[in-house]
């Protein structure tokens, strides 16, 4: 076996890779639809499957004895308690920040709860409920970095800490494009960045960053939120209509019906104020 | 000091999987190695061309896509495989073709006339493999090989940027949290040589066994 | 099956800049790797037993320890020192002094598996040591580590990839946030794929060529 015999081999591997790569990128992709519901399969399985993160307090984040805490923990065991009557009959699959579409695509996980603000991009590749809370993306700041104002950050001595997602990377070029920008996988990459003084500030969703600037001295959150109100919701594999609707219904519930009282429980342990009123038309009397 | 008391338990518990990842990785690899470097010298021409290609893609692409094709590309294509078990199934694929490398060269580099000398006295091939040539060829192979075994615990580290939980995602984990990389990474790195170092000791011990002279 | 070429113009910029950041980070990784590895080897064979134990020590520590621990270390050390380090510069560093060492050691096979009698015949024809090392040894080390070095300067370019965990927006990272971005998850990492074999190819085809070339004396 000489060494011209392996070249040649190797040129035309690479040529039909090189070939059916570009093919494969000019057409175009597919999502299937199945015919039994994945509501079906947590009921018989008796478990929920819920991916999440491990880096974003205070929605999921592990607390210093490594166990896995916060809002989004806890939404998802109401959640839990409501479909297969135990709060316990649950199992949490940690992800990275890209991890979750996979994770729910793939079905290793049923749903994703991972503090995450849905986007109609986003919607191309996974399927959201109604929100179950509200959000919107803040800048935390050192207060070393003297800095008061979104337009005083947006000068080249600064750099600006960012999650590995499109919509941070658009968010950074439109609000703030003369800062530099260092970009991590999570959220506690981002902060540890921050507290070092390798970036000067941070991107992330309002509650997070109130709880970092609440627990940490030397930070403050900027007034100024970028965008508009968003909100957070539930994401799994798009085509399943069923398991959707139950999922949304129970959203639903819980910010505006039957789980009420215990979503306050939630949302008042994890934010220490009450949740937006339900909503009332009028007949229950009150 | 007392963060690295209380950051031990975690830090084990991550060692614990470096070290799992690493010793199944090592035999799956060496398994596969031995295979393929079998076909390489001794198969056919189609199979050869099979081993040449998976060669090519393996050496040419770095261990990090492919995880990432494994974690999350794969998935898309039906086939939806959990970190530790992707990722062993990747690292041993990975590290597959250097082994056949390393097997097929110390075969390699036996003597022709040890082939010769063994023909002449009437021994087929694959008996003149097993008992004259592969011992030779074991003394030879040994230092890349433990070279090779070393590059896998190095590779390991990789599989935290999937989120699987070894000794450095916890050591980042805890560095984000704690901001102290000098104390915990230092450890981090003195686990990873310690492990190679073990490496090295039993492959030096294996040489000279191998070195012995009858 | 509809085509849309459309696609693959959109994203080839964002690839292109990632490319642009790998050779950016890769050819000055392999340039310094080579010559940091010129004093690393003198202080190998040095005849000062100290020097000798203190960079084998060197050696040993960075051909124990992962790349990846190297580069947080510097990134995240460098920040918590006080004078941070930005993500290329720290990749940068810790692709240099690691395989810097590995360099260093194939610079000594090489210079080891040349006779001594080479050394010898220099001597007797009048030359001292330090010209017979410089016109006699050395170019026929260099001649005979060029496809070794080849091999280490593929596994730098496969190295680059690790910097996207720090920040550095190389080829990985620009093809993690477009599959992040688009639906065409697979089909992106197949491209990144195909991109690195093109870059490794390249790279292993230009070092044939130099080697063809040394090799006439």
């Amino acid at each position: 076996m000489n060494a011209s015999w392996v070249r040649q081999v190797r040129t035309a591997a690479f040529v039909l890779l090189a070939a059916t790569g570009i093919a494969a990128l000019a057409a175009g992709t597919a999502i299937a639809q199945s015919a039994t519901s994945r509501l079906d399969e947590i009921v018989k399985r008796d478990k929920l499957i819920v991916a999440t993160f491990s880096t974003a307090p205070p929605f999921c984040y592990t607390d210093e004895g490594g166990k896995l805490v916060g809002f989004d923990i806890d939404i998802a065991q109401l959640i839990a308690k409501s479909l297969l009557g135990d709060a316990n009959k649950i199992e949490f699959v940690k992800v990275t920040s890209e991890g979750r579409w996979p994770a729910v695509n793939s079905g290793r996980a049923d749903i994703g709860i991972a503090t995450t603000t849905v986007y109609p991009d986003r919607a191309l590749h996974v399927a959201f409920t109604h929100p179950y809370i509200d959000s919107g993306i803040s800048i935390l700041v050192r207060e070393d970095a003297k800095v008061d104002s979104l337009a005083a950050l947006n000068d080249e001595k600064f750099t600006l800490a960012n999650l590995s997602n499109p919509q941070m990377a658009d968010r950074a070029k439109r609000y703030v494009p003369k800062a530099k920008v260092l970009t991590f996988d999570t959220p506690s990459a981002e902060f540890a960045a921050v507290k070092s003084g390798q970036a000067q500030a941070m991107q992330m969703d309002t509650p997070v960053l109130n709880w970092y600037a609440a627990n940490n001295k030397g930070l403050k959150v900027l007034p100024e939120s970028l965008g508009v109100i968003q909100g957070n919701a539930i994401f799994m594999k798009p085509g399943d209509f069923t398991l959707w609707l139950w999922m949304d219904t129970m959203v639903r519930e819980m910010t505006q019906g039957s789980r009420y009282a215990e979503y306050s429980e939630i949302y008042h342990k994890w934010f220490g104020r009450n949740p937006p009123p339900e909503r009332f038309y009028g007949q229950s009397g009150k | 000091m007392d963060l690295l008391l209380t950051s031990a338990p975690l830090l084990a518990r991550g060692a614990a999987t470096t070290i799992y990842l690493s010793v199944v990785a090592i035999l799956l690899a060496t398994a596969l190695g031995l295979v393929l470097a079998l076909v390489q010298l001794y198969g056919g021409i189609l199979l050869r061309i099979v081993v040449e290609v998976y060669l090519y893609l393996v050496r040419g692409v770095p261990l990090l896509v492919l995880l990432f094709a494994m974690y999350y590309a794969l998935p898309y294509a039906g086939i939806a495989l959990e970190p530790l078990a992707g990722g062993i199934a990747v690292i041993s694929l990975y590290f597959a073709a250097f082994m056949t490398e390393v097997f097929r060269g110390a075969v390699l580099s036996v003597p022709a006339g040890q082939w010769d000398a063994g023909r002449a006295i009437g021994l087929t091939t694959p008996r003149i493999l097993a008992d004259i040539v592969f011992r030779q060829a074991l003394r030879v192979a040994a230092p890349p090989f433990v070279n090779t075994c070393i590059m896998v615990v190095k590779g390991t580290s990789l599989v935290s940027i999937i989120g699987l939980a070894d000794l450095t995602y916890v050591g980042k984990a805890i560095v984000e949290r704690t901001l102290a990389p000098f104390e915990i990474f230092g450890v981090v790195a003195l686990a990873y040589l310690a492990l190679c170092l073990v490496l090295s000791r039993l492959g030096r011990r294996l040489e000279t066994r191998l070195n012995y002279v009858h | 099956m509809s085509v849309d070429l459309g696609f693959i113009t959109r994203i080839a910029p964002t690839l292109a800049q990632g490319l642009a950041t790998t050779v950016a980070l890769a050819i000055p990784a392999i340039v310094l790797s080579a010559l940091w590895a010129i004093p690393v080897v003198a202080g190998l064979m040095a005849r000062s037993r100290l020097v000798g134990r203190i960079t084998a020590d060197y050696v040993e520590l960075v051909r124990n320890t992962p790349v990846l621990v190297q580069m947080f270390f510097i990134f995240f050390g460098s920040g918590v020192l006080g004078f941070p380090l930005s993500g290329f510069v720290s990749a940068l560093l810790a692709l240099v002094l690691q395989n810097g060492a590995y360099v260093a050691e194939i610079y000594r096979g090489g210079i080891r598996s040349i006779a001594q009698r080479q050394a010898e015949a220099g001597v007797a024809l009048g030359l001292t040591k330090r010209k017979t090392f410089a016109i006699v040894v050395l170019p026929q080390a260099i001649r005979k580590v060029i496809p070794s070095l080849s091999n280490q300067g593929i596994l730098i370019i496969k190295d680059t990839s690790l910097a996207a965990t720090i920040s550095v927006a190389e080829l990985t990272f620009q093809a993690r946030l477009l599959a992040d971005r688009t639906a065409a998850v697979f089909e992106i990492f197949f491209t990144l794929a195909l991109f690195y074999l093109a870059l490794t190819a390249i790279f292993a085809g230009a070092m044939r060529l130099v080697e063809r070339r040394v090799r006439i004396a």
